[in-house]
C-alpha cells in the first residue's frame, strides 16, 4: 500500500467514524435545555449520557429532566451521573418488558419499576394493550404505590381495571379518591380496595383476552 | 457621638427587624450606618440586632432587640415584643399588638428612655385589605416626661410580586423639644403639636430580591407649623437561605411615639439566619403544602397552595417546568400557583425560602436519587 493510499484509507475511516457519531452529537447539540446546566463538568457528563441513550434508541427527555432535577437540588456531578445511569438502566429494562413502545411508555415504565412495581406487571399490562400507549395506566400505578399501596395489590387492581376497560379518567379518579381517603386517615390498601370495587361495579366483566388486544382508548 | 443619630439608627434597625419574615426564626444582623440629624454633621455607627419569631396557625409572636454604638458618646438600645392573632385560620380579621422599650442618649436632646404600645386590626382579603390602629408613647428625657399618641388607617393591594399601601396617621404630642429639634414649631402657644402623615409604600419581591420604598408627606394641623416630606428605601438580597444583605437609606421623620428624632440615614447590614435549620424549612414545606390537578377549558392546571404567611419566598418546580423554580403568589391564605400541565406523569416539589425541595403533603411521594423527595401527579 502506498503512502497516499494509507492516508486516504485513514481519512475514509475517520470520516465513517465521524458519520457514525453524528446522530449522537446532533442529539446532544440540539438540546437547548442543556444550557440550563451551568456547571461545565455536569453539562459534559449529561451531554455524554444523553448521546449514549439516543444512540440506542432510548428517549432523552426523562434523562434530561432527571439531570435538571439534580441541578435544582444542588446535587453533585457524581450523584447526577449515578442517577442518570440508573434511570437509563431502568428504561432499558422497561424496554425489554414493554417491547416495541411509544417513548412515553418507557419513561412511565421506568418510574413504575423505580417504586417497586414487579416486572411481571409491566409484561401483563403490555399484553393487555399491545397496540397503544399504557403510560397513563403505568402513571396511575406508580402514583398508587407512591401513596404506600403495596405494589402487588396496586398491580392487581390496575390490571383488573384494565381488563374491564376502565378509562383513563376512571383510573385517575380512582387515584384521587384513594388520595382523599388516605388524607382522611384510611390505610392505603383499604382505600384502594374500597375505591377499586366502586369503579369495578360500574364496569362490565372482563372480556376474553382476544377481544382485549385491539381495544381502542 | 451623635446620640440622636444612634437612636434614629436603632429605630431604623428595629424597623427592619420588625418587618422580618418567616415563622420560628432566629436571626442576627450587623452592619454599619451613617446618620445625619437635622442641622448636625453626619456620624458613623455600628448597628446590631436580633430577632426571634414564632408562628402558629392562629397566633404569631415576635421579639426583637437592636443596639447602636457610635463610639464617641451615647449608645441606644431598643426592644420590641409583639403578637398577631386571628380567631380562626380562615378568618380575615387579624388583631395585632405590641410594646416597645428603648434607652438612648440623644445629642442636643439629652439622655432618656421611651416606652410605647400599639394595637391594630387588619382585615386581609384575597388581594388586599385595610387596617386601623393606634399607639401611645411615653418618653422620659433628663427627668422630664412627654406623651404622644397616634391613630392610623390604611389599605393595601397586592398584585403579583408588588404590594402597595397607603396610610393616613394623625399624631398628637407634647414633646416640644423633639419637635423643635426636628424643625416643627407651633404657630401660637398650645398644649400639643398635631401632625398629619400620609404615607405611600411599595414592596416588590421577586426571587431572592425584595425592594421596599416609602414616601411620607407630613403637614401640621391646628396650630402646628410643619411641611415635610421623607423618602425611605431598602433593598434586601438573599445570598443563600442563611445569608442576606440589606442596604437602605433616606430620611426618617421624627417619631414622637417612640422618641426618635428626624434624621437622614444610610445603612448596610448583613443578616445571618441561625434558625430555622434547613430541616425545619423542609418539614414546613411538606406540612403546609398541597397540590391538585384541576381540569379547565384550556386543559389541566396544577394548583399548588402553601399555607404559610410569612415566608419570604415560596416556589414550585417539577418535570413540567424543567425543574426551573416557579414562584408562588401571595394570597390571603398564604401562597398559590397555577401551572398548566400536559398529559403524563409529573414530579412536583415545593420549597420555602430557598430551602430543600419537598413533596406537597397530599401527594404520593417518591425518594429522588439526590437525598430528597418529589410528589407525583398523573394527568389523563
Amino acid at each position: 500500500m502506498t503512502k497516499h493510499l494509507r492516508v486516504l484509507t485513514f481519512a475514509a475511516l475517520a470520516a465513517i467514524a465521524s458519520l457514525a457519531t453524528l446522530p449522537l452529537a446532533r442529539a446532544s447539540a440540539q438540546e437547548p435545555r442543556l444550557s440550563l446546566i451551568k456547571d461545565d463538568a455536569t453539562r459534559d457528563v449529561v451531554r455524554s449520557l444523553l448521546g449514549r441513550a439516543a444512540s440506542v434508541g432510548l428517549p432523552t427527555d426523562p434523562l434530561l429532566s432527571k439531570a435538571l432535577e439534580g441541578v435544582a437540588k444542588r446535587a453533585t456531578t457524581k450523584s447526577i451521573r449515578a442517577a442518570l445511569a440508573a434511570l437509563e438502566k431502568r428504561m432499558r429494562r422497561a424496554s425489554d418488558l414493554l417491547g416495541p413502545n411509544p417513548p412515553e411508555d418507557l419513561a412511565a415504565g421506568a418510574d413504575a419499576l423505580y417504586v417497586g412495581v414487579p416486572d411481571k406487571t409491566l409484561r401483563q399490562m403490555r399484553a393487555m394493550a399491545p397496540r397503544r400507549s399504557i403510560a397513563l395506566e403505568l402513571g396511575v400505578l406508580t402514583e398508587l404505590v407512591a401513596r404506600q399501596v403495596p405494589p402487588k395489590q396496586a398491580s392487581a387492581m390496575v390490571l383488573d381495571l384494565m381488563a374491564r376497560g376502565a378509562t383513563g379518567a376512571q383510573l385517575t379518579a380512582l387515584s384521587s379518591a384513594v388520595q382523599a381517603d388516605v388524607a382522611a386517615g384510611i390505610k392505603p390498601d383499604l382505600a384502594l380496595d374500597l375505591r377499586g370495587r366502586g369503579v369495578m361495579s360500574l364496569l362490565p366483566p372482563p372480556p376474553s383476552a382476544a377481544t382485549l388486544q385491539g381495544r381502542p382508548r | 457621638m451623635s446620640a440622636r443619630g444612634a437612636a434614629a439608627c436603632a429605630f431604623l434597625l428595629a424597623s427592619t427587624v420588625a418587618l422580618a419574615q418567616s415563622p420560628r426564626v432566629l436571626r442576627l444582623e450587623g452592619g454599619a450606618a451613617q446618620i445625619r440629624q437635622k442641622e448636625r454633621t453626619a456620624r458613623a455607627a455600628g448597628v446590631f440586632g436580633g430577632l426571634w419569631r414564632v408562628e402558629g396557625p392562629r397566633l404569631a409572636s415576635l421579639a426583637s432587640a437592636a443596639f447602636t454604638w457610635a463610639g464617641d458618646s451615647a449608645t441606644a438600645a431598643q426592644g420590641i415584643v409583639a403578637a398577631a392573632w386571628r380567631p380562626t385560620v380562615e378568618s380575615a380579621w387579624h388583631t395585632e399588638g405590641g410594646v416597645t422599650a428603648s434607652a438612648f442618649g440623644v445629642y442636643a436632646l439629652g439622655r432618656g428612655g421611651n416606652r410605647s404600645a400599639y394595637a391594630r386590626e387588619r382585615v386581609v382579603l384575597d388581594d388586599g385589605g385595610f387596617w386601623a390602629g393606634g399607639a401611645a408613647g411615653h418618653t422620659t428625657r433628663d427627668g422630664r416626661s412627654w406623651h404622644s399618641t397616634v391613630v392610623d388607617v390604611g389599605a393595601f393591594l397586592r398584585s403579583g410580586g408588588l404590594e402597595t399601601s397607603v396610610a393616613f396617621a394623625r399624631l398628637r404630642t407634647n414633646d416640644w423639644p423633639l419637635m423643635q429639634a426636628s424643625g416643627i414649631f407651633l404657630e401660637t402657644d398650645a398644649a400639643a403639636h398635631d401632625l398629619d402623615d400620609v404615607t405611600l409604600a411599595m414592596r416588590y419581591a421577586r426571587g431572592a430580591l425584595a425592594l421596599d420604598a416609602s414616601h411620607t408627606w407630613r403637614g401640621g394641623a391646628r396650630k402646628t407649623l410643619a411641611r415635610q416630606t421623607a423618602f425611605l428605601w431598602s433593598a434586601a438580597y438573599e445570598l443563600s437561605p442563611r445569608y442576606a444583605v440589606i442596604v437602605g437609606g433616606g430620611r426618617q421623620l421624627a417619631d414622637a411615639v417612640r422618641g426618635v428624632p428626624d434624621a437622614m440615614v444610610a445603612s448596610a447590614v448583613l443578616r445571618v439566619v441561625l434558625f430555622p435549620w434547613r430541616a425545619d424549612a423542609a418539614e414546613r414545606a411538606t406540612a403546609r403544602s398541597s397540590a391538585r390537578v384541576e381540569q379547565t377549558a384550556e386543559g389541566a392546571v396544577l394548583v399548588v397552595r402553601v399555607a404559610v404567611n410569612d415566608s419570604a419566598r415560596v416556589e414550585v418546580a417539577g418535570s413540567f417546568s424543567g425543574w426551573e423554580p416557579v414562584p408562588l403568589q401571595r394570597t390571603s391564605e398564604g401562597w398559590e400557583a397555577r401551572v398548566p400541565l400536559g398529559p403524563g406523569t409529573h414530579r412536583v416539589a415545593v420549597r420555602l425560602g430557598g430551602g430543600p425541595w419537598r413533596a406537597p403533603r397530599n401527594l404520593g411521594k417518591v425518594r429522588d436519587e439526590f437525598g430528597g423527595e418529589a410528589g407525583i401527579v398523573v394527568v389523563p
